[in-house]
């Protein structure tokens, strides 16, 4: 009722809703470590990234259950940063008439990916402690 | 293979069509039952559904926290200020007619200026202050008061005994939690707009 009444008090009557991801753009535009795992994960997928292939990607890759939930929480943070792009399918029977949203990494995610990796092999080598495989 | 959720399950999708924001909702409705139709359990439905709607809870606590801070800075003010100075507050206690209307009256009065210049501030610094939000702002406030004081003053009405302090505090709070849903409210419609623009 109370959603009902500011809805129809500020004319936006089917626009909306009670929550809505409206947030400041990030402060930072380099990808945390979640944001990295499913940006890694996206680019190994190639052109076949939606939430289930990135999902089982990461449960493969990582051993983590991810839910998709927490994923597409990541995914809006990476498209805020600007390090992966999104569009929408047709709707398909087979989920409800509901479309999927397939996930790129954009020139930038790629650019950031890269640099991430190579700060790592920086910081990794030369750790004794670090070296040969792990147990 | 689970093919036809449940109406419980139906709740739980829609739950998440009503509260998870709109870029993402229909692609994570649409993967929630595409998993779920390779056999995954009920539980695991409800699981993914609660974890992706605490995620969004969560992320809008962030979103407004500026808010609930300005709102204890002005609960605090406004239970610092010597009201017994400006208010009779022991004749509040056995209220009687229009004197006590009109007291109450510049209760509400003195607490919108003392805390509106917070929320002004608030609105300003987040740039969510135009022509067309302030009169939102204005008239849902109006709206809330009204509500608050039509509470307050029923409430007063069924304890005549009670403690004119206590009244004020209560309508105080009443009327900064209205100023703190309307300032909440109108950033909230202020990044929408920016959102869609």
């Amino acid at each position: 009722l109370v959603v009902g009444y500011f809805e129809i008090l500020t004319g936006a009557t089917s626009e909306y809703y009670l929550f809505a991801i409206l947030e400041d753009m990030p402060k930072r535009d380099y990808p945390g470590e979640f944001e990295l795992m499913v940006l890694l994960a996206i680019i190994r997928l190639g052109g076949n990234a939606y939430g289930v292939p990135i999902s089982k990607e990461l449960m493969l890759t990582t051993g983590r259950e991810a839910t998709l939930g927490s994923i597409y929480a990541a995914l809006d943070r990476l498209e805020q940063k600007g390090l992966v792009s999104s569009k929408l399918a047709d709707p398909t029977p087979a989920r409800g008439g509901r479309a999927k949203r397939y996930f790129r990494a954009t020139p930038k995610g790629l650019k950031s990916a890269q640099a991430t990796k190579k700060a790592f092999t920086k910081l990794w080598s030369g750790i004794a402690q670090l070296a040969g495989e792990p147990v | 293979v689970n093919k036809n959720p449940s109406y419980l399950l139906k709740f739980a999708f829609f739950l998440l069509q009503r509260i998870y924001p709109r870029p993402n909702r229909e692609a994570l409705a649409g993967d929630l039952l595409e998993k779920f139709s390779e056999g995954r359990s009920n539980r695991w439905l409800w699981r993914q559904v609660i974890v992706a709607l605490g995620t969004v809870g969560s992320r809008q606590l962030r979103l407004i926290l500026p808010e609930i801070c300005v709102f204890a800075v002005a609960i605090t003010v406004v239970c610092a200020f010597p009201w017994g100075l400006v208010l009779p507050l022991e004749a509040m206690d056995k209220p009687n007619g229009t004197e006590w209307i009109a007291t109450m009256l510049s209760v509400d009065a003195l607490t919108v200026l003392l805390v509106s210049p917070l929320f002004a501030a608030l609105l300003i610094s987040r740039n969510a202050f135009t022509w067309a939000h302030s009169l939102q702002i204005g008239v849902l406030t109006l709206l809330l008061l009204s509500g608050a004081d039509a509470l307050v003053r029923e409430w007063a009405l069924h304890h005549q005994s009670s403690h004119g302090t206590f009244l004020v505090l209560l309508q105080v709070f009443c009327i900064s939690a209205g100023l703190l849903i309307s300032t909440a409210f109108a950033r909230r419609l202020s990044l929408q707009r920016e959102w869609e623009h």
